[in-house]
């Protein structure tokens, strides 16, 4: 038999062994591995001297270096068992055996609060921290002009002024390009719809440049030729065109034209420009003549890219110098005009609104509490074991071994509590992306990513560390030999864990009251909410948001389309009334027609006071199906034209403010509709409508009879006998039975856009009453373990008390005069602090000053009984304590 | 010695006791797998019933091999041999026979 394999078989032996040496505990390893290949070695010269020296011979030895696993597991083992971190997390495991509740309730809490401020810090990260998609993002800018006399705000530029840039900015500047928002029918397969999106410049791909997902972006070629060529979000394409690939080169028909898909967007680009998310993208091939000359209101987004080096100020500069040019060239619209330059992450970051900053505090403030929890926690852990410690610290065991043990075991619970907040934080970013509106695009596209990760173990090991400081100074300071005794002495030498104690329970107190005043505040302004009239009856009713320019562009054609609409959604079953109005509270968008009103027979006022109203065209159903009540005279008839006497009914703000104490009905206005001067006579008056939601206002309206105002952009609102969302297909088809291409911009119940409007606010709302109800709890468990502890450390001077002569009442007295001192100093402090924090939820108040002193008095008090009912069970077991029973037990 | 003796145990006592110095001579000695012996001799060590030392580098340099470590029962290990021996009257044979294979 050959020899050859075995010297092949021992390398491979002490391979064996190397590799297993890596479990062996560090100090002992290299030991443990010369003894085995020495081992090793000898068996094999032992087996070459005998000339044994086969494979077959080999086998044993080579079992043997397998078996030396064995041997290492078993000296890991034991190494294991004697390190510290095991000891303390099997102390853990056994003190959590004890008193599971508590160890389940500490982690659920620190899990909340890493839960909630990992979800905060999600969106902070998707709008601060991520690099953005854009090649060279850090050279992008977008511009804006603002005017320098009022306090105005960014505005979106006009069609000349970025004309005029485009045409000037050169030395700084790289490329500047614009976006023009439009919109257009999408009518192929399926139901039309309309796709929202946007006309850009030449050049605007490469300024904001990303890899396309499929196909192509804008080319020259596409400008030079005036192609029809449009580009897709993945959104769009997935939704309508089933996410194939092959529709680039496909033919769509957009507003009846014909346009070649030729790219689709990636998902980074999209929410990233020009909220709301669009849906295409064609070339503006061609600058209209009115546009060169259109300087006053804009409506372009203007993005640009820096050539590499230039600063901000230098940009600015540059464009301060073509503003000051385009002043002196067109004063009269340019005289206050100025363009400016801003980071394309600033501007991203303009979501970062209240919601944000509402759910940071309050995410804070749990975390805080939660680590308050825990801090009180280990107090009481601790402090059960305060012997112990005392025991060991006689031993030898130094302070920093009690503290590494502390902290050890506030690791464990953390990084239990971190798993859990991660699950947490990942349902609220779910929820919160499903609650936010379209406009805060940046905030849908927050995600539980590795660095979000990174930040909840970081908090989450920082909220535990944190937590442990108190009682850990405070325990391991205690003095060791009245502890060791156990006499009464120790109880009363503890005093410092009790301060520390009773200002943790101080801090719950004044957090929970935090809470508790923005969770009153929230409701009672939803209470406010619900309440509001909004004018028109919304249970059971639809409403369906068109705009019917294209196929309409007559008065005559959009009186006959609207009339035939109605008329046959009028027949469908399940229909109780129906009529359309060019503006309808509650859909999404708002027509707002304001003009001057004249009343015929006054003097006009001076022409800065001249009143104005807002003008709805209206068919003579829309009244009943809406519900809006007639107050005087009566409504539209069927029979107006365009060439009968106009006749108008006004709403009562308009009575009110106009006809004081006098009968309007057949009085004569004069109002601007259609760029015409028209004279109406009034013929009834209705109640008023609120606008803008729940929370908006009503306003003097004019409606005018729809076949006298033929108006495109119309809202169908359809009173149902059966549920309404049931109704929603049979609408759109009776529509669609007069103009198959007809599009619908809104469509829904009434009452479920009512509950869309209202859904941030009873998001924000349930997440602070969640949060104040854990708040609630905490304080009054801290408050009831605290005043219990102070009772267990004094029981034998309180046997003493009653021994010489006191009174169960006098010892409940002053147990309770405890529980009111820390009452009273967490009032004080939360009342304090909620002033400026009730500040932040402005914009989610309603008919509520966010210092609103009802809701402050009124919850305080309660949270003030709450904590007293707490403090009061331990007290009344107190005031029947058996003195000589107490006296006996702090002998122990 | 706190454990009851297990029979594993007590064939290395015994192989210890019968003058086996080495691992390997005492998985010959007992036909034990090592990854039984070297556990056994760990605690045996750690309990104080034997102890190691390391051959001198001169003596395996004139063998021409590694120096190997030198397992011995000590003073309290001794104790032991006859209680092993006694509870287990199977160890001689199993160790003649465990000398045989070797």
């Amino acid at each position: 038999m050959s020899d050859s394999p075995t010297p092949r078989l021992i390398a491979a032996a002490l391979a064996v062994v190397r590799v297993i040496g890596v479990i062996v505990p560090r100090r002992d390893r290299s030991a443990w591995r010369r003894e085995w290949e020495s081992e090793i070695l000898n068996g094999h010269m032992t087996l070459e001297r005998e000339h044994r020296s086969t494979w077959r011979e080999h086998m044993p030895l080579t079992r043997r270096a397998l078996g030396s696993f064995l041997d290492a597991a078993w000296l890991r083992r034991q190494f294991t068992r004697d390190s510290e971190v095991v000891q303390d997390l099997r102390h853990i495991s056994r003190i959590s055996g004890r008193s599971p509740a508590m160890m389940g309730l500490v982690v659920a809490v620190l899990a909340m609060g890493i839960g909630a401020t990992t979800a905060v810090f999600s969106a902070v990260e998707a709008m601060f921290l991520r690099p953005l998609p854009y090649a060279n993002a850090d050279q992008i800018v977008m511009l804006w002009q603002r005017s320098q006399t009022a306090a105005a705000a960014d505005e979106d530029v006009a069609p000349a002024n970025f004309l005029d840039w485009r045409a000037q900015l050169a030395t700084g500047f790289e490329a500047v390009a614009a976006a023009e928002p439009f919109s257009r029918d999408y009518t192929g397969a399926g139901e039309p719809e309309i796709f929202a999106g946007a006309r850009v410049t030449e050049g605007f791909f490469d300024v904001l440049r990303v890899e396309p997902r499929l196909g192509r972006f804008l080319t020259a070629d596409d400008y030079r030729l005036r192609r029809n060529v449009v580009v897709l979000s993945t959104g769009i394409w997935l939704r309508r065109f089933g996410g194939d690939p092959g529709v680039i080169g496909r033919q769509v028909r957009l507003d009846d034209e014909p346009f070649e898909i030729v790219g689709v967007l990636p998902v980074a680009f999209e929410p990233r420009v020009l909220a709301p998310t669009l849906d295409i993208w064609t070339p503006k091939a061609v600058i209209e003549d009115y546009e060169t000359r259109s300087r006053g209101g804009g409506y372009w987004h203007v993005v640009a890219k820096l050539r590499p080096g230039t600063t901000l100020a230098q940009a600015q500069a540059e464009l301060d110098a073509v503003s000051t040019k385009l002043a002196a060239a067109h004063p009269r619209t340019n005289k206050d005009m100025r363009a400016w330059v801003m980071p394309l992450r600033t501007h991203l970051a303009g979501g970062l609104d209240r919601t944000v900053l509402l759910l940071g505090v309050g995410a804070a403030l749990i975390l805080v509490l939660a680590c308050t929890t825990v801090a009180n926690l280990l107090f009481g852990l601790l402090a059960a074991r305060l012997r112990e410690f005392a025991v060991r610290t006689a031993l030898g065991a130094d302070r920093a071994r009690l503290v590494r043990q502390v902290l050890t075991e506030s690791a464990a619970i953390a990084g239990v509590a971190v798993i859990g907040g991660i699950g947490i934080s990942w349902s609220m970013v779910t929820l919160i992306r499903a609650a936010s509106p379209p406009t805060s695009p940046v905030v849908g596209v927050a995600a539980i990513n590795l660095t979000v990760l990174a930040f909840a173990i970081v908090a989450g090991l920082v909220a535990a560390m944190v937590s442990a400081v108190l009682p850990i100074l405070t325990v391991t300071r205690a003095n060791v030999t009245p502890a060791l005794r156990g006499t009464l002495a120790s109880r009363t030498a503890s005093a410092a864990p009790r301060q520390a104690r009773s200002a943790l329970v101080v801090v719950q107190i004044s957090l929970a009251l935090i809470l508790l005043i923005a969770s009153g505040l929230l409701v009672r302004s939803l209470v406010r909410l619900l309440a509001v009239d909004p004018g028109l009856s919304t249970r059971q009713l639809v409403a369906a948001q068109v705009f019917a320019y294209d196929r309409n562009d007559t008065a005559a054609k959009r009186i006959a389309f609207f009339a035939e609409t109605v008329a046959r959604i009028q027949t469908l079953p399940g229909v109780e009334a129906v009529g359309a109005a060019s503006t309808v509270p509650f859909v999404k968008a708002d027509i707002n027609i304001e003009v001057p009103l004249t009343i015929v027979g006054r003097p006009p006022a001076s022409e800065a006071e001249a009143p104005t109203v807002f003008l709805t065209a209206a068919t003579p159903g829309y009244f009943r199906a809406a519900g809006i009540p007639l107050r005087r005279g009566r409504i539209f008839d069927e029979d107006a034209t365009l060439t009968s006497r106009i006749v108008a009914v006004i709403n009562d703000t308009v009575a009110r403010r106009h006809y004081f104490g006098e009968e309007p009905i057949g009085r004569l206005i004069e109002v601007v509709d259609h760029g015409r001067r028209k004279q109406a006579e009034i013929i009834g008056v209705v109640g008023d409508l609120r606008y803008g939601g729940l929370n908006g206002q009503s306003r003097a309206e004019v409606f005018l009879p729809h076949r006298q105002s033929p108006q495109a952009s119309m809202t169908y609102v359809v009173r149902t006998t059966v549920d309404p969302a049931a109704m929603i297909t049979s609408i759109k088809q009776r529509v669609w039975s007069v103009d198959p291409l007809q599009t619908f911009y809104d469509v829904g119940a009434v009452e479920d856009m009512i509950e869309a409007s209202l859904r941030p606010r009873v998001l924000a709302l349930r997440l602070v009453l969640l949060l104040s109800a854990v708040g609630i709890v905490l304080a009054l468990a801290g408050t009831y373990g605290a005043v219990s502890s102070v009772i267990r450390r004094r029981t034998s001077e309180f046997g003493v008390r009653v021994a010489l002569g006191a009174t169960g009442s006098d010892i409940r007295r002053l147990i309770i005069l405890y529980g009111l001192r820390l009452t009273a100093a967490g009032i004080g402090i939360g009342l304090l602090a909620t002033v400026p924090l009730t500040r932040l939820m402005e914009t989610f108040l309603f008919g509520v000053s966010p210092t609103d002193p009802t809701t402050f008095l009124a919850l305080s008090g309660v949270l003030a009984v709450a904590v007293l009912v707490a403090a009061y069970f331990p007290a009344q077991r107190a005031s029947r304590l058996d003195p000589v029973k107490a006296l006996r037990e702090s002998e122990i | 010695m706190p454990r009851a003796l297990s029979s594993a145990t007590a064939l290395v006592i015994d192989a210890l006791a019968r003058g086996c110095r080495h691992g390997f001579d005492i998985l010959d000695a007992t036909g034990l797998a090592s990854g039984t012996v070297y556990p056994i001799l760990r605690r045996l060590e750690q309990d104080g019933l034997a102890t190691s030392r390391w051959e001198s580098a001169r003596v395996a340099q004139q063998e021409q091999r590694p120096p190997r470590r030198y397992y011995a029962l000590t003073r309290d290990g001794q104790t032991l041999v006859e209680e092993a021996r006694a509870r287990f009257p199977m160890l001689t044979a199993a160790a003649v026979r465990g000398m045989r294979r070797a």
